[in-house]
């Protein structure tokens, strides 16, 4: 059942088309994945689709409504959240706090009916993001894989039905991103949550999706499960360069 | 006032009045520019040179070196401003406590000068006697001076920015600091030298306009509120901006106190530039050109 | 389990009591006036604090919220003997619309931009104050004012109990969920509007707020001295950014702290003559430079217990 409708998404910056006529749908439950190279406008369809920049033409269907012209706190609050590629933690806060945060929206606020709930909420999100141990931490002593943790725990303890994560994985070791990838599929496993996930690091990102939307230079160039997009030529020129799938074939 | 005489007197003192602006925001919207730093200091060095010059000149110093010396002291005070605290907090982050202290400074200055020189009004002799006429407007010697002064300055300043080497350097520096140092630029000295060139700018309004406004230690409020105002309204960080807008504002300014009265120019700044605030904080020009 | 007082929070309620037995202890009613005043800056600051300490916009203008609230009071006082328990609603009414119609157009602006925008209204203000004599008393102020109580002791005691209830409101707002999403706001707005926080509507809210109480207690020092004029009014703009930074922000009460003792400060000081102005800016400029966090910050800092090293829990998490 398609939750998130994009079609012909389309932002022009002077004469430089960064999404060109992008079309995909996300269906409850899926976990999709965008892939493309640095610079392709991946970063720049998830502002577009969370309102942060508002879109020429096209539309963005969530839960019967279009989102085109939608304040982001609004949308957010229907349930779509988004994650940032350079984490944005509240500083001069404890992790505690930072998830309380994402407690303290409209939609939360009806969700949960006081204040011991929310104290069972956030801690339950905080096992599940594996971040139990550091909850009276000050972020600003926190490590870079911790605050990514934090980036994906902050947007789930908003209960999301659809959670947009642009590159979660960037910057972190092969440790770091196992745990990061762990709590993804719980969300998405235990509490249905629609996950949307921008990657470029290739390995963590097959495991963790079931179809990707592939884009380059603003457009959409292919959509297919993992195996099919990687063998497709032309998500392999889009990294490599013309002539990069003969180059994979030979 | 017949048009013609009000024109008149418009296009005269109005021209007169706008390039001190100019050479006044200029120097505030340098130090902008380059070093991305407000400088609510700014009035205290028109205010500190107009009382330096006073106090060598009344000493028996003649009235240009008195200038000279009040000129250097208060570039000396600028970069040492610059180079110690204002840097330093510029390191560390919150522009608030670059304003709270620039600010304070200001009102140091201001305290110090009073219980030095008391609350009462300074002048210094003018530095060109006599009266020209232009049309029927007789104007002061001294205010012409003033106008002189400032646009040679200014044509100075901008040839200076766009020709010789450290000119150029202040400009990339402007543009990214980053970058210029990547290419071996000192910028910290860059900041210092600016700093240095604000105050000097400054210093010399002050100095220019002593003889026919008075000298006393609240004159750097309503400037650095002026040029503050003409800043954002041409635009932070375009100097072109800034000059356009001293002149538009100096032209109203001069217009409402013919017309009107002279207590409500002040007012009629701080509109205008609450209004661009509200509605287009980048002012005139915009973005950063220098 | 019962959590236990800190060093800190008793002191100042040490403190507070002690300024409740003070009158009654003595009957110095100089000093009653000192900290009847020190009281009202503790409020101005505090106030302040909650909008520009909790969401970093430092508001430059803080004295036009005073001034509604002071002048209000003076308007109607020269046409019928208004009392404070009519004044104080009416103020708290004006001054919370006057800061939400401040804080609407000045939602975009930040650091200098908005330092600027708010002292532009509050020099305004001040200007017009002057210009339109007939109706403000120019630089002679509105006198005939409705003093608080009959007497010097009963009205240093209606302050105190305005200061002590405003500050603990305020001081419970910074602690309650709305300030610490202010805070939030203050850290990253779009990391906010992406979790459903609707950042605009806080940040004009502590605006109301801010400016109701500054207001209310502009009207109460109208009522306190009998008097309101520019004197007393717009230099507290940039007086309360010295407190409050002094003070430290971003906590209500070390706000409120700096205000009171500077206040008492400038008092003592007042002997010195121009001396005071001298040192107040000067405490100032070495505080920015040397204590940003502000001194009564610090000291609460030093009480706070120091909680497990982060790194230490870490590599307890590896271990497992």
């Amino acid at each position: 059942m398609s939750i998130l409708n994009i079609q012909n998404l389309l932002k022009q910056f002077g004469g430089l088309k960064a999404v060109n006529e992008v079309s995909f749908e996300v269906n409850q439950g899926d976990r999709v994945g965008i892939l493309g190279p640095n610079g392709a406008g991946k970063t720049t369809l998830f502002n577009l689709i969370t309102g942060f920049i508002k879109a020429d033409s096209g539309s963005v269907t969530f839960q019967g409504e279009n989102l085109i012209g939608m304040l982001p706190e609004k949308i957010a609050n229907m349930g779509l959240v988004r994650t940032f590629q350079i984490v944005k933690p509240f500083k001069e806060m404890t992790v505690y706090d930072n998830l309380k945060i994402a407690t303290l929206s409209n939609k939360m606020k009806r969700e949960i009916k006081s204040e011991h709930e929310r104290k069972v909420w956030i801690e339950k999100i905080a096992e599940m993001s594996e971040l139990s141990h550091v909850l009276g931490v000050n972020v600003d002593l926190l490590p870079h894989g911790y605050l990514k943790k934090l980036e994906v725990a902050k947007a789930l303890t908003a209960n999301p039905t659809v959670i947009l994560l642009d590159e979660p994985f960037a910057g972190l070791t092969h440790q770091e991103i196992d745990p990061i990838s762990r709590v993804i599929m719980r969300a998405n496993e235990e509490n249905g949550t629609t996950i949307v996930l921008i990657e470029h690091r290739l390995k963590e990102f097959m495991k963790l999706v079931e179809r990707i939307v592939a884009i380059d230079y603003g457009e959409k160039i292919a959509e297919g499960t993992p195996t099919e997009i990687i063998n497709n030529p032309k998500v392999i020129e889009s990294y490599l360069g013309k002539g990069g799938a003969d180059l994979v074939n030979s | 006032m017949g048009v013609i005489l009000l024109l008149q007197s418009l296009l005269i003192n109005g021209t007169i009045n706008s390039s001190i602006y100019a050479l006044i925001a200029l120097g505030f919207s340098l130090t902008f520019g380059v070093a991305g730093i407000v400088n609510l200091y700014h009035g205290a060095y028109y205010m500190v040179a107009a009382y330096l010059t006073y106090v060598l000149s009344s000493a028996g110093v003649p009235l240009w070196l008195s200038a000279v010396f009040a000129l250097l002291l208060v570039m000396g005070l600028g970069g040492v401003m610059m180079k110690y605290p204002l840097l330093y907090l510029k390191k560390k982050g919150e522009s608030i406590y670059l304003l709270i202290f620039t600010l304070g400074g200001a009102y140091f200055t201001q305290y110090l000068l009073k219980m030095i020189f008391g609350a009462r009004f300074y002048s210094i002799p003018p530095f060109m006697d006599n009266s020209v006429s232009i049309g029927s407007e007789i104007v002061p010697g001294s205010r012409v001076f003033a106008f002189i002064v400032s646009v040679i300055t200014i044509v100075v300043v901008m040839l200076f920015i766009g020709k010789t080497s450290i000119g150029k350097k202040i400009t990339a520096t402007s543009q990214d600091v980053y970058a210029a140092e990547l290419v071996g630029i000192n910028t910290n000295l860059i900041f210092v030298v600016t700093a240095a060139i604000s105050a000097l700018l400054a210093g010399i309004a002050g100095v220019v306009i002593s003889p026919y406004l008075s000298i006393s230690p609240t004159m750097w409020l309503s400037t650095l509120i002026k040029a503050f105002a003409i800043v954002i309204f041409g635009g932070l960080g375009s100097l072109g901006g800034s000059i356009i807008a001293a002149f538009i504002m100096g032209y109203l300014e001069t217009f409402i106190s013919l017309t009107w009265t002279s207590s409500m120019t002040e007012v009629a700044f701080l509109v205008v530039v609450f209004i661009f605030l509200i509605f287009k904080p980048s002012g005139l020009m915009g973005k950063k050109t220098l | 389990m019962k959590k236990k007082l800190s060093i800190p929070t008793l002191l100042v309620l040490l403190g507070t009591l002690m300024l409740f037995l003070f009158p009654v202890l003595s009957d110095d009613l100089y000093l009653i006036t000192v900290f009847a005043i020190a009281l009202l800056y503790a409020v101005y600051a505090a106030s302040w604090d909650l909008l520009s300490g909790f969401t970093g916009k430092e508001n430059f203008g803080h004295a036009a919220f005073i001034a509604i609230g002071a002048y209000m009071l003076g308007f109607i006082s020269q046409h019928f003997a208004i009392q404070p328990y009519l004044s104080i609603p009416i103020a708290a009414v004006l001054s919370f619309i006057f800061g939400i119609l401040i804080g609407l157009p000045t939602l975009r602006l930040k650091g200098p931009y908005f330092a600027l925008a708010t002292l532009a209204v509050a020099t305004i203000m001040e200007r017009l104050t002057y210009s339109l004599s007939d109706i403000t008393g120019g630089e002679d102020g509105l006198y005939g004012i409705e003093f608080l109580t009959g007497d010097e002791t009963s009205s240093f005691y209606f302050v105190l109990i305005f200061a002590v209830v405003a500050i603990y409101i305020l001081y419970r707002i910074g602690k309650s969920n709305f300030g610490l999403t202010l805070k939030a706001i203050k850290s990253d707005d779009d990391a906010a509007k992406a979790l459903g926080i609707y950042t605009d509507r806080f940040k004009v809210l502590a605006f109301g707020i801010s400016a109701m109480f500054a207001g209310i207690a502009g009207t109460i020092s109208g009522h306190y001295y009998s008097y309101v004029g520019p004197d007393i009014v717009f230099p507290l703009s940039l007086n309360i950014i010295i407190m409050c930074v002094v003070g430290g922000l971003g906590g209500i009460i070390p706000a409120a702290l700096g205000g009171f003792a500077l206040s008492y400060l400038s008092e003592m000081l007042r002997d010195f003559g121009e001396w005071n102005q001298l040192i107040y800016s000067g405490i100032l400029m070495l505080t920015v430079i040397f204590l940003p966090r502000g001194v009564f910050n610090i000291i609460g800092d030093l009480f706070k217990r120091s909680k497990d090293s982060p790194v230490e829990m870490i590599s307890k998490e590896v271990e497992k």
